[in-house]
């Protein structure tokens, strides 16, 4: 063979081995879609249809079913639209192929889930998260870290809350003391759940253990990021057992009030002592240093919610003699006292609310409680308005009577009279504000 | 052939074999490649980057790969009927169930805990379909578990398919006597009594189980006792035959005014129109007791929405009966029977709503398969209308619209605009945006108030799903009306539970000026 040819033999058969290798690398399905192609799977056609754009060409798949990538995946979500299933099968399948895709890329599958409908199509699935949402939480269990990574910084827009949701109860069921790690960083709803997760899950699995060290974590932080009432959910002893009189008696030799766990048993005490006549109430508290009042006092009408009338005023009595204004003021006093009103109470709250001091904290409490006695009584309240002693208490009784004219009333005319009753002329341009808000909600264009 | 001519083709022949084999090689060598990296990737930690390749994508095998799968998990079978079938039942039954409770109380949370169960459940599934009586005993005695809680949570694990499962294998009459000597065993007893009178059973064998169960003094074995009794009775009555009525009529009779009677004959009637009619008629010519047919009527009437065969005046007879119901004008009982039904159909026929969002049902394609399988009267056709274009808006608000084209100006305004309150329940605040924009100007003091109810009535829910996430939705969206709808709305909504944030939130929307 000549040189020439031995070079050409030799180069054909390398040829024909590349032309193999290609032959058998040649990806076999789609490639996964990027982070931002993905979501055209809701992409808007023409006609309003919302579908991943078709194109064609494609040879059968050869992997396995346990080898599956993203774009069998793809390709398998996408048949789902023509499959003809009834709803439950095809959440079913979506639901199976979220889970089987999430191992592969996680991004793909939690895009592809928010783009379908969020409500409960065949209400049998229906969850705060959807249908399909919670499909992922093995996925998050497996991976916490860098799924949190993802589900913060994917770009999921209003659906990472509910992802986020997810996340939160299987990380809280999993592995509390990482959410608890994380708690201070979460929006206060977030962490709301977060806690009441931490805190279920030392319910059930009864760790002590775990519920020690999530009492430690949690009591290192600041109580605006958590509360003397959500740490008390993690104390290690069972307070119903121990009883008023013996959590009483601990706290009187309390060394530090300020301590948080002795709050956090501030907050079991005053839910032990709710139920009892005030005056009992008053007596227990007593001796106690001052914080610790307040949380007991505040634990006391937590616990009450649906109390109203004397019980209700004579417990609040107690609380703005203690000077709890603070914490009052971040209270449902304002919902308590409007419930109570409506319960047939309406007078004796509203006769109340005056005798409280004027103060920001309570404006709230005024409002609420003289709201239903001022529009069930447009007439006969105009006297009764004009003999509360407080200007500032009545300044506000005329803009919540103007309030009540327009929005229960629909009356213009008597709102224009409460109005111009208002001495202060900077809180009477702020009352013209609110009824601005109701002329312009009144006047909705379309666009 | 020529010894040259022979040499040639044999070299060709050659040349070829070697380029063939060549080309195997590196067919196989890049094989070998991919093996190894897709097993590499099934190791890999979670993909959170999808890849930024991007091709064209095709349902074309679409169809075969998702059938491939659905065929695959739904023959799956969970650990512990995979165990049940694989493990050999040990030579101590006994022991071996309780041997499992410790590794099942330690591996509750963690990751082994699917095996673990697993194996605790068919442990003791091998026990019980040999001695139930003794393993019932175990599990009842605080010895199950370290305190009553656990031991709790081991029945109740074992409840759900073990107590079942060797119920159904000894049948439910050999079963009695067993599963009731604990509480936990009520419900696979019931389980197993519907399933049995489902394959043939019927009235006949409830009845035997019945007066069996008569002879056991316990207090949780009252049938129809709270809080599994009455939708177990209605499954009961769901499960027996139509030839049987006669022989529930006497049974009812005998009985009288008593939950069993009555759920009994309420599930009945939930089978097909006509048990909802024979029953209906029961009521009708008074052939009940008065206090049987007074219990009855309201739960008639819930019945009656669900059999769209039946006749049209039976049904708004039946209707009549439910609470707030009897003066209500005919038209409107009629709409209501007939909203449903498409409702119906479309929760629980073909996955309309969602072949719709995407394109492939058309509404033309729902409307034929709604006039197949619905009996809709003439003067029900505006109302079922509505009713799917309430339901397929949320899913294509545009491909929807013409369902509103029979209708007169005013009506299919009000539709629309009742349907920002009316619709869009727990959909994607974006859709119901998008909704919202395409609204007409409103044109009367109505459809604002629509409007804003709209909003009012989403605020609420959304804020509980979203928490946060929404009001900065709100907050991005473009100042106008709807804008302001919604935050006057969050405010409202949020002043009832924390009036500190509302306060927070009014001065953000609206600050105060210096």
């Amino acid at each position: 063979m000549s040189r020439l040819k031995t070079i050409a033999f030799a180069a054909s058969h390398v040829v024909f081995g590349l032309i193999g290798f290609l032959l058998a690398t040649r990806d076999t399905g789609p490639a996964p879609r990027s982070p931002r192609a993905t979501p055209s799977l809701s992409k808007n056609q023409p006609d309003g249809t919302r579908w991943i754009e078709k194109s064609s060409g494609l040879t059968h798949s050869l992997r396995p079913l346990k080898n599956w990538r993203g774009s069998e995946h793809v390709m398998a979500w996408n048949a789902l639209c023509r499959a003809k299933l009834s709803t439950k099968d095809r959440i079913q399948t979506q639901r199976e192929l979220l889970k089987s895709w999430a191992k592969v890329d996680l991004a793909a599958a939690m895009r592809a889930a928010l783009d379908e409908a969020w409500d409960s199509d065949d209400e049998q699935h229906y969850n705060a998260t959807g249908p399909l949402v919670d499909a992922f939480a093995d996925a998050f269990a497996s991976h916490p870290e860098e799924s949190w990574d993802l589900i913060q910084n994917g770009g999921f827009g209003i659906g990472s809350s509910m992802l986020r949701q997810v996340w939160i109860q299987t990380i809280g069921t999993k592995a509390p003391l990482l959410l608890a790690a994380l708690v201070k960083d979460l929006s206060p709803n977030d962490r709301e759940m977060a806690v009441n997760v931490c805190a279920s899950g030392t319910w059930y699995s009864l760790n002590k253990e775990t519920q020690t060290k999530l009492l430690e974590q949690f009591a290192a932080l600041p109580a605006n990021i958590i509360s003397s009432e959500q740490l008390a959910d993690f104390l290690t002893m069972d307070p119903e057992e121990m009883g008023a009189s013996a959590l009483r008696e601990e706290l009187l030799h309390i060394q530090n009030p300020a301590d948080r766990i002795a709050a956090a048993k501030a907050v079991v005490l005053g839910r032990l002592l709710a139920p009892a006549p005030t005056e009992e109430i008053a007596a227990a508290i007593a001796d106690l240093p001052q914080p610790l009042k307040q949380d007991i006092l505040i634990s006391a009408l937590d616990t009450g919610v649906s109390m109203t009338g004397e019980k209700l005023t004579s417990l609040l009595d107690l609380l703005v003699a203690e000077n709890t204004w603070e914490k009052l003021g971040k209270r449902q006093v304002p919902g308590m006292l409007l419930a109570s009103s409506r319960n047939g109470n309406a007078r004796q709250i509203a006769d109340w609310v005056t005798t409280i001091p004027f103060r920001k904290e309570a404006t709230e409490m005024f409002y609420r409680g003289v709201e239903t006695y001022l529009s069930d009584n447009m007439e006969t309240s105009k006297e009764w308005i004009a003999a509360i002693p407080s200007q500032e208490w009545r300044d506000r009784a005329y803009a919540t009577y103007s309030q009540g004219a327009l929005n229960a009333k629909k009356d213009p005319t008597a709102s224009r009279w409460a109005l111009d009753h208002i001495q202060d002329p900077v809180f009477k341009s702020e009352a013209e504000r609110w009824r601005l808000n109701w002329e312009k909600k009144r006047a909705i264009p379309s666009k | 052939m020529s010894v040259y001519k022979g040499i040639h083709l044999r070299s060709i022949f050659l040349t070829l074999t070697s380029h063939v084999i060549v080309l195997g090689l590196g067919y196989g060598i890049a094989q070998n490649l991919k093996r190894e990296v897709d097993t590499q990737k099934e190791e890999a930690p979670l993909r959170t980057q999808s890849s930024n390749r991007s091709t064209d994508s095709t349902d074309g095998d679409g169809p075969e790969l998702l059938a491939e799968f659905r065929k695959d998990f739904l023959q799956k079978k969970s650990r512990y009927e995979e165990l049940k079938e694989s493990l050999q039942p040990a030579a101590d039954l006994r022991a071996a169930a309780i041997s499992t409770i410790e590794d099942w109380e330690n591996n509750r949370s963690g990751q082994d805990h699917i095996e673990s169960e697993s194996m605790m459940l068919v442990r003791f599934y091998h026990w019980l379909r040999v001695n139930p009586r003794e393993a019932m005993e175990y599990l009842s005695a605080p010895q199950a578990g370290e305190d009553s809680l656990k031991s709790r949570e081991l029945l109740s694990k074992l409840a759900l398919n073990v107590l079942p499962d060797v119920a159904r294998e000894k049948r439910v009459m050999k079963s009695i006597g067993w599963l009731t000597s604990n509480p936990v065993g009520i419900l696979p007893l019931w389980k197993t009594l519907i399933s049995e009178m489902k394959d043939g059973g019927g009235l006949a064998l409830f009845l035997r189980v019945e007066n069996e169960l008569a002879e056991i003094s316990k207090p949780w074995l009252e049938i129809g006792a709270e809080p599994h009794g009455r939708e177990a009775l209605r499954q009961a009555g769901a499960s027996i035959q139509l030839s049987e009525k006669d022989s529930l009529l006497d049974y009812v009779k005998l009985q009288g005014e008593t939950d069993r009677a009555i759920n009994l004959l309420l599930g009945f009637a939930g089978t097909s129109d006509a048990a909802a009619t024979w029953v209906l008629g029961l009521v009708e010519r008074q052939e009940l007791p008065v206090m049987v047919a007074r219990r009855l009527q309201g739960g008639l009437g819930n019945e009656a929405l669900k059999q769209n065969g039946m006749d049209m005046e039976k049904r708004i007879a039946a209707r009549r009966f439910t609470d707030g119901n009897g003066k209500k004008l005919r038209e409107n009982i009629l709409g209501e029977l007939v909203a449903n039904d498409v409702r119906r159909l479309l929760n629980e026929g073909r996955d309309w709503r969602f072949e719709f969002r995407h394109g492939s049902a058309s509404l033309d394609d729902i409307l034929t398969s709604m006039e197949g399988a619905l009996k809709i009267p003439d003067e029900g056709r505006d109302a079922a209308q509505i009713a799917l274009y309430r339901t397929l808006s949320e899913e294509n608000p545009e491909k929807a619209l013409p369902l509103l084209d029979s209708l007169p100006e005013d009506r299919r305004r009000e539709i629309m605009f009742s349907n920002t309150w009316q619709s869009y329940g727990n959909v994607n605040p974006d859709d119901f945006i998008a909704f919202v924009k395409k609204l007409p100007a409103p044109e009367t003091e109505k459809e604002i108030q629509d409007r804003m109810k709209g909003w009012e009535w989403k605020v609420r829910g959304s804020l509980q799903r979203y928490g946060d996430d929404y009001i900065e939705w709100v907050a991005a969206l473009p100042s106008n009306p709807d804008k302001y709808a919604a935050i006057n709305s969050i405010i409202w909504a949020t002043r009832e539970r924390n009036p500190a944030k509302a306060a927070a939130l009014n001065q953000r929307f609206y600050p105060k000026k210096p």
